[in-house]
């Protein structure tokens, strides 16, 4: 942000607030990771309560499509953007938020029927484990999705207009993009989450 | 230049004075304050360490009890690694990182500020502690004694939130400094042009951004072992104490050289300037720091030799520790080459610069000793580790940080510290020092355990505990003097000049101190000594006078960054006294957030100061 008007091109030729959003990414990443390695640690100890073999993967398996999709009108809201697409954008934007909503319903549906059934923090060491690292999933989402609303709150994007062809390196457009560059994070991080927590017992 | 009065403030007031403080992005104003409250915690840290040194100073001490000193020695730890090197460490960061790589300030300004108020904010937080009864588990904070059952009091919440709250500072300014080393270097300053002390920000920052976020982890699993009542480190419930060993010295170790990288870089530039020659080996140095990041993330379970993982996990990481040792030898062995027949300038930056070579030798080889997993055996929990770490983060991390600031003082403050003074302050500092910690070895070989509060006469550790104690005390002398000679220095020894010692590296191309735009025009860098290269021929000098630019424009000031820190406080105090106060917090946090995307950060434009710069 000490860019602006006249100062010289960054070193790397690379935006300020992108570089800033992967080396965050980067930290972010080792957060997750400690986050599964834990879940790992305390998989089998679920002491007769619900256990890993108990995850519903109907109702996640749903969730992951959904959350996927929301990957990909996130990369459409930001196609749509570079060419000036306007209201395309803002509706794969509203589509994008839309979507994380839905999974993070689906989350608190599953968060609830478990609860339902005995499993919580404190029931078990599973449990604990299972819930620290959904949790903060879900609170990502959370996050993202006040980001996705607030990029259509505060008319990111609203200085192009329409028709127009928007440059990589525009201050609406990163704006928008680091977002997606989150977005897609978290996105992967689930790939990751649903495929070593739910998928692998099943196999 | 009678159109410099013009540029004067009209009606400063003391109250717009202190708002412009609050709400300053200015990467120099930010170092100020760092340093200012750094040294006010190490203050309080030291004083901690002064008690216990009075207590331990003959058998049988009466003067505070056992709970006290648990209190004291965690606090002592925590503080000294957290609200007093680290923050050092930053002041330096930010004074220099800019003003070395030719940069107007950092790349988030903003940021900045908000990282120096959540570290003060989570610092105040952490001694807040003491009127409801501090942590007392250690700076390490071993569970199940950290657990609920043995710690019931409100200090473990204490440490967990007050480090979270640290930790997220650290982890911004890291990411902060990694972006601005990468993308705001001037024309000309490749990587392999830095000075070796922006190297170690850059190190120094990946550590801190990939050891943070598993110990931030394992202190939300302690917290909800203690709050919600899981047991992931309880064993009674069925959980793991040694995994929170793995999770916090996965920190704890990177952690070390986090406090040592810096001062390293600080070292790597003074004994050039007084040594009169260039660093030797300037890639070797370079390259043995990235070299250190690197495995210092592979040595963690050297910290827990005594638990019994068994002679494999053992012996690897005894291997590993000792591999560790040959980049850090190759740092000794080419900051003593770089002063092998050389015309040196004693100084008294240089005198604590060669100290800390010295010194942190020492600390290097009594390391040597017990990374060998059979001696750590017999080491381990006994004084000679205290002489240990107090060598290599005392005689290494704070003599480092002690030459950086007779240093770079003139740079800050435009004046020039006591030298006739400064050299008494060496002199006790270093004696003392060594008066204090050279007898721990041998109390430590003689048995003596740490983290006790008191012991009973005859057992051959009187003599040596009364000589560390009178030590300690030198030592406190010492730095009252240096308090004196700071606050002489403040109120105006001789004005220093632009480059009192005759530098090498850019941010003495500059005034003294240097302008809010730092450069009156953009640096021009042909190699990485500039600043001699323009004296001494080389390449062109870096700054060309006639090229200064007019239209400078630097970022406003902003009071989100308090405003957002204060609601990340609010969040964590309220985890102990109410809920609400979390959720007043979290929606500070969100609303400052958005109403700081939405100011505008472009400021009024930054006259440069004329030809009073050009020379």
């Amino acid at each position: 942000m000490a860019a602006h008007g006249g100062h010289p091109a960054t070193s790397l030729g690379l935006d300020m607030r992108k570089l800033g959003m992967w080396t965050f990414i980067g930290s972010e990443s080792i957060f997750f990771g400690t986050l599964i390695a834990n879940f790992f640690r305390w998989r089998g100890s679920s002491e007769g309560g619900l256990g890993p073999e108990d995850l519903d993967i109907n109702l996640t398996g749903a969730g992951a499509f959904v959350l996927l999709m929301s990957s990909l009108t996130m990369v459409l809201a930001l196609a749509a953007m570079r060419s000036g697409r306007m209201k395309q954008y803002r509706l794969w934007i509203a589509s994008t938020a839309a979507l994380g909503i839905v999974f993070i319903g689906m989350q608190a549906f599953e968060f609830t029927s478990f609860g339902l059934e005995g499993l919580g923090m404190s029931s078990s060491l599973f449990g604990g484990a299972f819930f620290a690292l959904t949790g903060f999933h879900g609170l990502h989402v959370v996050v993202g999705v006040i980001w996705l609303i607030s990029l259509l709150i505060f008319g990111v994007g609203r200085d192009i207009k329409p028709g127009e062809q928007v440059a990589g390196d525009h201050h609406s457009f990163i704006s928008a993009e680091i977002c997606g560059l989150f977005w897609h994070f978290v996105d992967l991080a689930w790939v990751f989450i649903f495929t070593l927590i739910y998928l692998l017992p099943s196999i | 230049m009678a159109t410099m009065t013009q540029t004067l403030p009209v009606a400063q007031t003391w109250k717009s004075d202190v708002w412009s403080w609050i709400t300053t992005v200015d990467h120099k104003r930010i170092a100020k304050l760092y340093l200012f409250a750094a040294v006010a915690f190490f203050a309080i840290a030291g004083t901690e360490s002064m008690i216990m040194r009075t207590q331990l100073a003959t058998p049988d001490g009466t003067l505070i009890d056992g709970s006290l000193y648990n209190q004291l020695f965690t606090m002592h730890g925590v503080s000294m690694i957290f609200i007093a090197i680290m923050p050092l460490n930053a002041g330096f960061f930010n004074l220099l990182v800019p003003l070395h790589i030719g940069a107007r300030d950092v790349a988030f300004p903003r940021l900045n500020a908000l990282s120096f108020w959540m570290f003060l904010f989570g610092a105040i937080f952490l001694n807040l502690s003491f009127f409801t009864g501090a942590p007392d588990g250690g700076w390490f904070a071993y569970p199940p004694l950290t657990g609920k059952e043995f710690s019931p009091g409100t200090g473990m919440e204490h440490w967990i939130l007050g480090l979270a709250v640290l930790g997220t500072s650290s982890i911004i300014s890291s990411l902060n400094f990694a972006v601005t080393i990468f993308n705001l270097r001037a024309p000309g300053m490749k990587m392999t042009r830095m000075p070796v002390f922006t190297w170690m920000t850059l190190v120094t920052s990946f550590l801190i951004l990939f050891a943070f976020p598993p110990f931030t982890v394992a202190s939300v699993l302690l917290l909800t072992d203690r709050i919600v009542g899981t047991g992931f480190f309880n064993p009674v419930a069925g959980g793991d104490p040694v995994l929170w060993q793995h999770l916090f010295w996965f920190m704890g170790h990177p952690e070390v050289y986090v406090l040592i990288l810096p001062p390293m870089g600080i070292v790597s530039e003074v004994l050039p300037t007084f040594a009169r020659k260039p660093l030797f080996g300037y890639t070797a140095v370079v390259f043995s720091g990235i070299s250190i990041g690197f495995m210092g993330f592979a040595v963690w379970a050297h910290h827990m030799f005594a638990v019994g993982l068994g002679p494999i996990a053992n012996g690897v990481f005894t291997a590993i520790t000792m591999l560790i040792a040959i980049p850090t030898g190759v740092k000794v062995l080419n900051w003593s080459a770089t002063l092998f027949r050389a015309s040196i300038k004693i100084t008294t930056p240089m005198l604590f610069a060669v100290s800390f070579v010295a010194l942190f030798t020492i600390g290097g080889l009594s390391g040597m000793m017990h990374a060998a997993s059979p001696v750590d055996m017999q080491h381990t929990d006994t004084y000679f580790i205290v002489a240990h770490l107090h060598y290599v983060l005392f005689g290494g991390s704070i003599f480092g940080i002690l030459a950086g600031i007779y240093y770079w003082w003139p740079k800050l403050t435009g004046r020039l510290l006591n030298e006739r003074l400064g050299k008494i302050h060496w002199f006790l500092a270093f004696l003392g020092f060594n008066i204090t910690f050279g007898p721990m070895h041998i109390l430590g070989n003689d048995g003596m355990p740490r983290r006790v509060y008191t012991y009973i006469s005859g057992q051959g550790w009187d003599t040596w505990n009364l000589v560390a104690t009178g030590g300690a005390y030198l030592m406190a002398l010492s730095f009252l003097l240096f308090a004196f000679i700071v606050l002489k220095g403040l109120r105006g020894e001789k004005s220093a000049g632009d480059d009192p010692w005759d530098g090498a590296t850019l941010e003495w191309a500059t005034t003294s101190p240097p302008a809010v735009h730092n450069f009156d025009s953009m640096p021009v860098v042909g190699s990485n000594r500039p600043v001699w290269d323009g004296k001494y021929g080389g390449s062109p000098a870096p700054m060309d006078p006639a090229a200064a630019e007019s239209d400078i424009h630097m970022p406003k000031a902003s009071y989100w960054p308090i405003f957002v820190a204060l609601g990340l406080a609010f969040a964590a105090a309220g985890v102990i006294y109410s809920y609400p106060m979390s959720a007043v917090g979290v929606v500070m946090i969100f609303y400052g957030t958005f109403a700081w995307t939405q100011e505008s950060t472009v400021g009024p434009p930054a006259r440069p100061s004329g030809s009073g710069a050009g020379h």
